[in-house]
């Protein structure tokens, strides 16, 4: 008897106003881009299904507001995440100094139960701007600031351009997978958590083949 | 044909010519555009536009008065919808942000010239991404972006311990379309800062408090009002701030098909926030049989794209209308007698 699921990774997508969480997002999940979004206010969500290592799986993104002051309308959607993705602009330091503050930040609210290897992971958005000659943050010091916290994945994306942006949601939904795994394991065995808001993805689809009795 | 019907006779603003933006300068999406806003006839909106002028009187200047004799009629009327071309100065009248001005002269071309505010480069940064589909807002660097620009950056100076907050734009935008810079400057001060009521007052503060005492009370309302639905989305751990919270933050202007904003507006200015909780209850009100058998993520999607039917202004204000929602200071007191009552069994 073999038993199939569908397994719910929740994403949490987050960095500062403008620096392209929406629009990554849209190119990931319905492969378009338009320089005609709406600044986001409160929080969006989309969803993306997709197979990884022969896994049925259900991406649940949340596009978060960037402003700083909506941070206090995200602690709902924080709890239960599997996988935090942190972008800035590459063009814009600010955003890149951020950083520090949106990885605490939500290492406070959603409350992991192991913050030191909860899985994060850094996108680099917009190289495509002007062929790269407006470009402020090097990839070294991305990926020194990614090693200095436990060594986290990075990604180098224009959302504009679909440069590197499914590579880098796949590998959000394999690392999102590898922690809720790690998470099962840990603490219930072969039952799944009962997380957030999807106790209806619990439903296991049973099928019986004769080669695996 | 209905087009250059509604285009000709009460369209405020320079003409668009062109066929692909509708009667309120968006660009199309879909050709079916029958907005109900439009289905009222020639003669009926001319009747209730002269209505509306003998009310208010020249400029404005019988419009306290009316008020004050007959608020039950003024009341009525406002939530039959304040007709397009008069809308810019009634709101202006209601608000009381052209007592504002009149009391402030000089003030505005002060904060927009000569003063700099922190918020310079946030407010560019959303510039383009305020109703990016309008056509006054759409061309960069245009005459509709630097309105906009100048509105916000004023107040972020006006109003430096709330500064520029996202959304404000989409505020804003929606005054400048009715009326002048500086009079969407002090309307917005009105909305914010309390002139006659401030019925958003404290929304953008800091860790957004009444943002979050809002969607809180919401939450109690839906349980109250739609009990079936109140707890299908506490199974589905669905929770108002998954999508109503920029109900509040922009008061329906964010992402609801302009016909309908505009009337939720002429009413909000009038009678406050309540609105705001009403329109989403009969929302959720029209929407019931179907939301209640989606599960989580259906649900979130259909809470954020409702069918167009249940957003004609004309079925779903009378059913908000009708929706009784005691008064917030009255709730607010009720939950603290509750809180007495209880305290003082156990103590």
């Amino acid at each position: 008897m073999s038993m199939r699921r569908r397994t719910l990774l929740k994403v949490i997508v987050l960095g500062d106003s403008g620096v392209g969480k929406t629009s990554l997002m849209n190119q990931y999940v319905h492969m378009k881009f338009t320089q005609q979004y709406k600044a986001t206010i409160g929080a969006d969500f989309v969803t993306k299904e997709l197979q990884i290592d022969d896994r049925d799986v259900t991406l649940q993104i949340w596009d978060t507001a960037g402003q700083e002051r909506f941070q206090s309308l995200g602690v709902a959607f924080y709890r239960g995440a599997d996988c935090c993705v942190l972008v800035y602009d590459v063009n814009v330091m600010k955003s890149f100094d951020s950083l520090d503050n949106w990885h605490e930040e939500f290492l406070k609210q959603a409350n992991p139960t192991d913050p030191r290897t909860f899985p994060f992971i850094l996108l680099g958005n917009k190289i495509d701007v002007d062929g790269g000659n407006t470009r402020v943050v090097s990839e070294k010091k991305a990926k020194d600031w990614c090693a200095s916290k436990e060594n986290i994945p990075y990604f180098e994306t224009s959302a504009k351009e679909d440069i590197n942006v499914d590579a880098a949601f796949h590998c959000i939904a394999k690392t999102a997978l590898a922690n809720e795994r790690e998470q099962d394991m840990k603490q219930y065995g072969f039952i799944k958590q009962w997380r957030f808001g999807y106790d209806h993805y619990l439903v296991l689809h049973f099928s019986l083949h004769s080669r695996d009795l | 044909m209905d087009r250059s019907r509604g285009i000709n006779d009460y369209e405020p603003g320079p003409v668009p010519s062109e066929s692909r933006v509708d009667r309120y300068g968006f660009i199309k999406q879909n050709v079916s555009n029958s907005s109900a806003a439009e289905g009222l006839g020639k003669s009926r909106e001319a009747r209730r536009v002269r209505k509306w002028r003998k009310m208010i009187g020249v400029g404005g200047s019988d419009w306290k008065h009316y008020v004050r004799r007959k608020p039950h009629v003024v009341k009525r009327r406002i939530r039959k919808g304040i007709p397009d071309c008069l809308r810019g100065l009634v709101w202006q009248l209601i608000s009381g942000s052209r007592d504002l001005l009149l009391m402030n002269p000089g003030v505005y071309e002060q904060l927009v010239i000569y003063e700099t505010s922190a918020s310079e480069l946030d407010i560019i940064r959303d510039i383009s991404r305020t109703f990016p589909t309008h056509v006054f807002f759409q061309q960069r660097h245009g005459p509709g972006q630097r309105s906009l620009y100048n509105v916000l950056k004023a107040y972020s100076v006006f109003d430096r311990a709330v500064g520029y907050v996202q959304g404000m734009g989409f505020l804003a935008g929606l005054l400048l379309l009715y009326m002048s810079e500086e009079d969407a400057f002090w309307l917005l001060v009105a909305l914010l800062k309390g002139a006659v009521h401030a019925p958003m007052e404290g929304l953008y503060q800091v860790g957004l408090p009444l943002v979050q005492q809002y969607l809180f009370q919401f939450e109690h309302l839906v349980r109250e009002h739609l009990p079936k639905l109140g707890e299908h989305f506490s199974r589905e751990m669905i929770n108002p701030s998954m999508y109503a919270s920029q109900w509040f933050i922009t008061v329906f202007s964010y992402s609801f098909p302009f016909p309908l904003a505009l009337r939720i507006w002429d009413v909000f200015l009038f009678e406050g926030v309540k609105i705001v909780f009403k329109v989403g209850l009969a929302l959720l009100k029209y929407c019931h049989d179907d939301l209640i058998n989606l599960s989580f993520e259906k649900l979130i999607h259909a809470l954020r794209n409702f069918p167009e039917d249940a957003m004609n202004p004309d079925i779903l204000l009378p059913m908000a209308y009708s929706i009784k929602v005691l008064s917030l200071s009255t709730q607010v007191f009720m939950a603290l007698s509750t809180l007495k009552f209880l305290m003082s069994i156990h103590f």
